[in-house]
């Protein structure tokens, strides 16, 4: 043992090395935007406008930017809309997802096919703006915070994520637990969730961010402005003045009201708490999870 | 034929009977689906009509397939279609890969702490909004940017590099990378954690090296979630986003830069047209639909389970 | 009624406001009205004149009076205060009993100043309820919504708004809306219930403002909301250093060749490519009228001296002008940036040093001021002149926008009748000249006094507010987009630092563009779609096109060629449906 050790020594200090090269310049060019956001938004606008290339640093520290954004009326509210949306949504999309990932791995169904069919066909089949509107309205869903969780309680995407990785757990796990007069339900329950709780981290984060950023339906689905998640109120303060997706601005004829660095400051403050919930989540993508679990 | 309609009625009753909890469960799905989309289906027929918001769908006239010829005899419909497919099949051939890649090389760091760092950096552009992200690639690209400076410090020559349509799709398909590599590579840091660790002791006995088990081992571990994203991906071959392109691109490079999405954009700050955009969208959904079906089944031909 | 603003501000301000009115050059009678110290007295002054127009104007009027008179015996007599008062055309404000009224704003033109979570706690909505006697209840389009999907929604409601605000009416649009039944016909009401709005747009200096309001059949669909005068008209053009202007002795140019002298002594002083714009900016007017040009590099209609409508990209002098740029981007004197560049990538050249001449709007004039003085680089930035083909000639062309670009209420049938008189009547009131100071300028002695020649200027405390001047105006006033008023030309002038307000006198100098000026026509259901299909076409040909004259990308010698390419798209026949458009809008009356 020792010996072999020793042999692929050299080898895996190259190797190693160049991974980290690899990755070392990876991390450094991708840490690039977020330092660039998190400097500007510590900067004077003028200062932001003179530097537009590389910015290291901020030239004349101020959290002025902050203060403005948390002056805004609404940005305070969104920000317990959008936890509150979350905090609905999340357990439904969940429960749902692995309701459909479960019935979409399942194998000798006479109904299967169909009904996978019936669900695929929604991914790129749509009534439309209108059409989904007035559902919503004859739902009484429009103008409550439900418009926000219920018709994106599920998405297929991620229901072929958890059916991928329920195809994973080996069959022989889910067998024996049949043979001794498991449900399916309790099958789901006690023997594959335990086992994928790294592809439930996945969802859970592709599910919480998704919802955290989204936007379009609450512009349409929703009335009150103090009923708003934090994204539409980002996304005024954001496109405000951009020419290039907002054709009323390109007017020129009104003021520039968000000067540069409050445009930062609202991304870092509407992102950080977003930002946060992976390295909690990080725990669960640790090797062996799964032979831990089949042997425990 | 009655013997026939019983044994199809027997077979579906055992059917049930066998199943009857999965199809229990499953009942949620189908009710959301039914009540959430299918509801509203009828509302593509709007691509065969002149629609109209206040005249509503019973009230506006048909037209039959006239909006997608519209779109057909458009002089900009091939060079829309080109464009689509060329920006999808870059990104699928090099954007892709690339968060597999940090996938596979952040399961060869050992050292726990470097890795959720690594992790944990690579993963945060996602979150920068676009217009700030392409602010930055702007800022970067300009005769006096950051990537001008390093050219012209090897004596080259400063270019408006968004002005070149030899760049765009360099442009477009790295920046993509740059902010998605690390959100992307989440899944298959997920899928490697469900790979049996014995398989590796086993082949370290056998004397293989760590490239060797990378390829024999980790690759085949993560094999059904590559392919069931590539067949995925592939189902949006038609879907490429409109706001990245609308604000990185300009007349200059209006030839290489238009897609579908940003040609219905514009067409409907023009005129809201409704039918045309849902006849459109149609023509897609067809399209997408096709690229789907067939990568699925080479999928499966190749092995991997598939997507149905 | 709320007293508690009125008494705080009530102080005999009537002689001031009088002065405004004269000022203002029409209306006298009225005003004397205003001045009376009793709103009884004006009350029955308002009958008598209402008597005198119609008669069924005369009986609501008179009812209203009626009401009024007995408010007024039941609570405190009103001060004379500027807020009670009757219009010349005879509509007596306050208003009195009136219902609310739900008003949807789709460009959130209307919303608060962002200090504010709601209208409710604006003090220009407050006070607007106040002197107008009603109740409005605002509906905004929720935040980061599109503007025509929130209205394509809004018109599925089975209740609608009272009244639809939104950009860009068109005309047949209009008259879809009220052959759908969705919309009042407001033909037959707005002399009666909205005359001094009708009056106003009946002037003559706002011929194309009653035209673009106007269907093809010559009904009235909605209230619009225009700008008053020439300086409106005009917010971009072109902009120089003026510190290095003087610095290299050069003299404000003039022609194209006095241009080029400018740029190329720039480029060799200071060694820069001087001439930097966005593209958005260069496309309104740019350098076109250097050489008799009528667009740059987007497809742009324009009417000749005969009243034929022609397209720009077809002229001679175009080519002519294309050439110009393309040597200036030769020479090196264009900067390469240009046909990629952001607002704010403009701006960091422009604080940076490297830029010398651009194509700039009257806002980022400002812009750019302010951040010449705080970094204090001694950049001076000031508005010049539009090129001309020799000195003696006038502008033939320039920057320029409609008087009504087609922002307006419509009045919907969730009305009654009744509803819609006093929808119309809220409306008139903006266009009152009492009522467009206080649309313009808000509540005098809060945020505007009158200097000494009788104009209005902002106080100390919209000055001096710690949220900065954009807000503080937006606090008090309702034109800051555009209002269910007039914007005036002193708003504008006020709202600006100097370099920018002299900008637009430099811009407007001997321009003949209102001439040539073809605003969005109304086009006909069966021409829309041919139109907007092939027009997308080849307008986004011509533009992708004519920048690459420029860069050189694509030569000139196949100018022809590309002619006969955009006839083969069918040209010819969006010419054919812009100009029946064109003569429809013109035999408007």
């Amino acid at each position: 043992m020792k010996a072999r050790r020793k042999k692929i020594h050299l080898h895996d200090l190259l190797m190693d090395s160049v991974i980290y090269l690899i990755l070392g310049l990876l991390v450094i060019v991708t840490f690039y935007p977020i330092w660039h956001v998190i400097v500007a938004s510590f900067s004077t606008s003028i200062d932001i406008v003179k530097h537009p290339g590389l910015i290291l640093w901020p030239e004349h520290f101020t959290a002025g930017a902050y203060r403005k954004v948390f002056e805004h009326p609404l940005l305070m509210k969104a920000f317990g809309n959008s936890v509150k949306i979350l905090a609905l949504s999340l357990p439904i999309n969940i429960v749902m997802t692995l309701l459909c990932g479960y019935f979409m791995s399942c194998t000798n169904m006479l109904w299967k096919r169909p009904i996978v069919a019936m669900i695929m066909f929604t991914m790129f089949f749509s009534g439309g703006l209108i059409p989904n509107f007035l559902n919503i309205r004859s739902l009484g869903l429009y103008n409550t915070i439900w418009a926000l969780v219920l018709p994106s309680a599920l998405s297929v995407h991620n229901s072929l994520i958890c059916k991928t990785a329920i195809e994973g757990i080996p069959d022989s796990l889910k067998e024996s637990a049949f043979i001794d007069g498991a449900s399916d339900f309790q099958v789901l329950w006690r023997v594959i969730v335990p086992l994928m709780k790294p592809t439930l981290a996945v969802l859970l984060l592709y599910y919480g961010v998704g919802k955290w950023n989204a936007w379009f339906a609450a512009s349409i689905y929703i009335k009150d402005n103090a009923k708003m998640p934090i994204q539409n109120i980002l996304r005024a303060i954001l496109l405000e003045n951009n020419s290039m997706l907002n054709q009323v601005a390109d007017s020129g004829d009104q003021f520039s009201q968000y000067t540069e660095a409050i445009k930062y400051a609202a991304v870092v403050v509407s992102t950080l708490p977003i930002m946060c919930i992976y390295p909690f989540l990080q725990k669960y993508f640790t090797k062996g999870v799964m032979i831990g679990a089949v042997k425990g | 034929m009655t013997q026939k309609i019983a044994l199809a009625a027997h077979k579906v009753v055992r059917d049930f009977r066998k199943n009857k909890y999965r199809y229990l469960l499953v009942l949620p799905v189908v009710l959301f689906f039914l009540i959430f989309d299918y509801k509203a289906m009828y509302g593509i027929v709007i691509a065969f009509q002149k629609y109209r918001t206040s005249a509503g769908i019973s009230g506006s006239p048909w037209v039959g397939l006239y909006n997608f010829q519209r779109f057909f005899k458009d002089i900009n419909f091939w060079r829309v279609l080109r464009n689509t497919f060329t920006i999808s099949m870059l990104s699928i051939v090099f954007a892709f890969p690339a968060p597999i890649l940090l996938a596979l090389l952040l399961n060869e760091v050992r050292n726990k702490w470097i890795k959720r760092t690594v992790q944990t950096i690579t993963y945060m552009p996602h979150f920068i909004a676009l217009v700030i992200v392409c602010s930055i690639i702007h800022s970067f690209c300009q005769t006096n940017g950051a990537i001008n400076d390093i050219i012209a410090a090897f004596g080259g020559e400063r270019l408006n590099m968004l002005s070149i349509k030899g760049l765009f799709y360099p442009i477009y398909i790295l920046s993509g990378i740059w902010q998605n590599i690390g959100w992307d590579s989440i899944i298959y840091l997920a899928a490697l954690s469900g790979i049996d660790q014995e398989q590796y002791e086993a082949a370290r006995v056998d004397g293989a090296g760590r490239i060797r088990q990378m390829i024999s081992i980790t690759l085949p571990g993560i094999m059904p979630t590559i392919s069931m994203l590539l067949v995925l991906k592939l189902g949006h071959v038609l879907s490429v986003g409109y706001e990245k392109i609308l604000l990185l691109y300009n007349p200059m490079t209006y030839e290489v830069a238009d897609v579908i999405s940003t040609y219905v954009y514009r067409k409907g700050m023009i005129d809201t047209d409704f039918s045309y955009a849902t006849a459109i969208g149609l023509f897609n959904s067809v399209i997408n639909i096709f690229f789907l079906l067939t990568a699925n089944k080479l999928s499966k031909k190749m092995g991997q389970s598939g997507l149905f | 009624m709320r007293k508690s603003l009125h008494k705080i501000t009530g102080i005999a301000l009537s002689a001031a406001m009088i002065a405004v009115l004269a000022g203002c050059g029409n209306g006298g009678g009225a005003a004397s009205t205003t001045a009376a110290p009793q709103t009884t007295q004006a009350a029955t002054t308002a009958a008598a004149t209402t008597a005198a127009a119609t008669t069924a104007a005369a009986e609501t009027t008179a009812a209203a009076a009626g009401t009024e008179a007995a408010a007024a015996e039941t609570t405190a007599p009103a001060e004379n205060d500027g807020i009670h008062f009757t219009s010349p055309g005879g509509i007596t404000y306050p208003l009195q009993d009136m219902p609310t009224l739900t008003v949807w704003d789709g460009n959130n033109d209307f919303a608060p100043a962002n200090v504010y979570s709601s209208y409710t706690e604006s003090p220009f909505h407050n006070g607007l309820v106040e002197r107008t006697g009603v109740n409005i209840e605002w509906q905004y389009k929720a935040a980061g919504a599109n503007t025509t999907e929130a209205y394509n929604l809004l018109l599925t409601e089975d209740v609608l708004p009272n009244i639809i605000y939104k950009e860009s009416w068109k005309a047949h649009e209009g008259q879809q809306l009220i052959d759908d039944g969705v919309i009042w016909d407001l033909t037959d009401y707005l002399p009666l219930y909205a005359p001094d709005y009708w009056e106003r747009i009946h002037r003559p200096e706002y011929s194309s403002v009653l035209k673009t309001v106007m269907t093809d059949q010559g009904r009235f669909f909605d209230v619009a909301t225009f700008n008053e005068g020439p300086y409106n008209d005009v917010y971009t053009g072109p902009v120089i250093r003026q510190d290095w202007l003087d610095e290299c002795g050069l003299d404000t140019p003039v022609t194209m060749e006095d241009w080029e002298n400018v740029l190329v002594t720039f480029k060799e002083k200071y060694n820069i490519a001087p001439f930097s714009f966005l593209l958005s900016r260069i496309n309104t007017g740019g350098f076109a009228s250097g050489t008799g040009a009528y667009g740059t590099f987007t497809a742009r209609w324009y009417a000749d001296d005969n009243g034929k409508v022609q397209l720009a990209q077809l002229q001679p002098e175009w080519v002519e002008y294309m050439e110009w740029l393309h040597k200036w981007y030769e020479m090196g004197l264009i900067d390469k940036d240009s046909v990629s560049m952001d607002e704010k990538a403009m701006r960091s050249k422009v604080l940076n040093g490297d830029a010398g001449v651009s194509l700039t709007t009257n806002t980022q004039l400002t812009n750019w001021a302010e951040d010449a003085a705080t970094e204090g680089n001694g950049a001076k930035w000031v508005g010049v002149g539009y090129p001309r083909v020799s000195p003696d000639q006038p502008v033939n062309w320039t920057h320029i926008r409609a008087r009504c670009v087609g922002h307006g209420g419509v009045i919907t049938k969730s009305c009654s009748e009744e509803e819609m008189i006093a929808a119309l009547k809220w409306l008139n009131y903006g266009y009152t000249d009492v009522g467009m100071m206080y649309w313009n300028f808000g509540t005098e002695g809060v945020s505007y006094y009158l200097d000494e020649e009788g104009l209005p200027e902002w106080t100390d405390q919209v000055v001096n507010d710690p949220d900065g001047m954009n807000v503080s105006t937006q606090k008090y006033i309702g034109v800051w987009g555009t209002g269910f008023s007039v914007q005036t030309e002193r708003f504008l002038q006020i709202r600006y630092t100097e370099e920018a307000v002299q900008a637009i006198f430099t811009w407007i100098e001997d321009s003949e563009a209102q001439k040539h000026f073809i605003p969005g026509l109304s086009l006909l259901e069966d021409e829309q779609t041919l139109y907007n299909d092939t027009w997308s076409m080849i307008s986004s040909r011509i533009s992708e096109v004519a920048v690459q004259y420029m860069t050189g990308d694509l030569s000139l010698d196949g100018y022809d060629a590309f002619v006969k390419e955009l006839y083969d798209m069918g040209l010819q026949t969006c010419q054919d449906i812009e100009q029946a458009a064109y003569d429809r809008y013109m035999a408007k009356q």
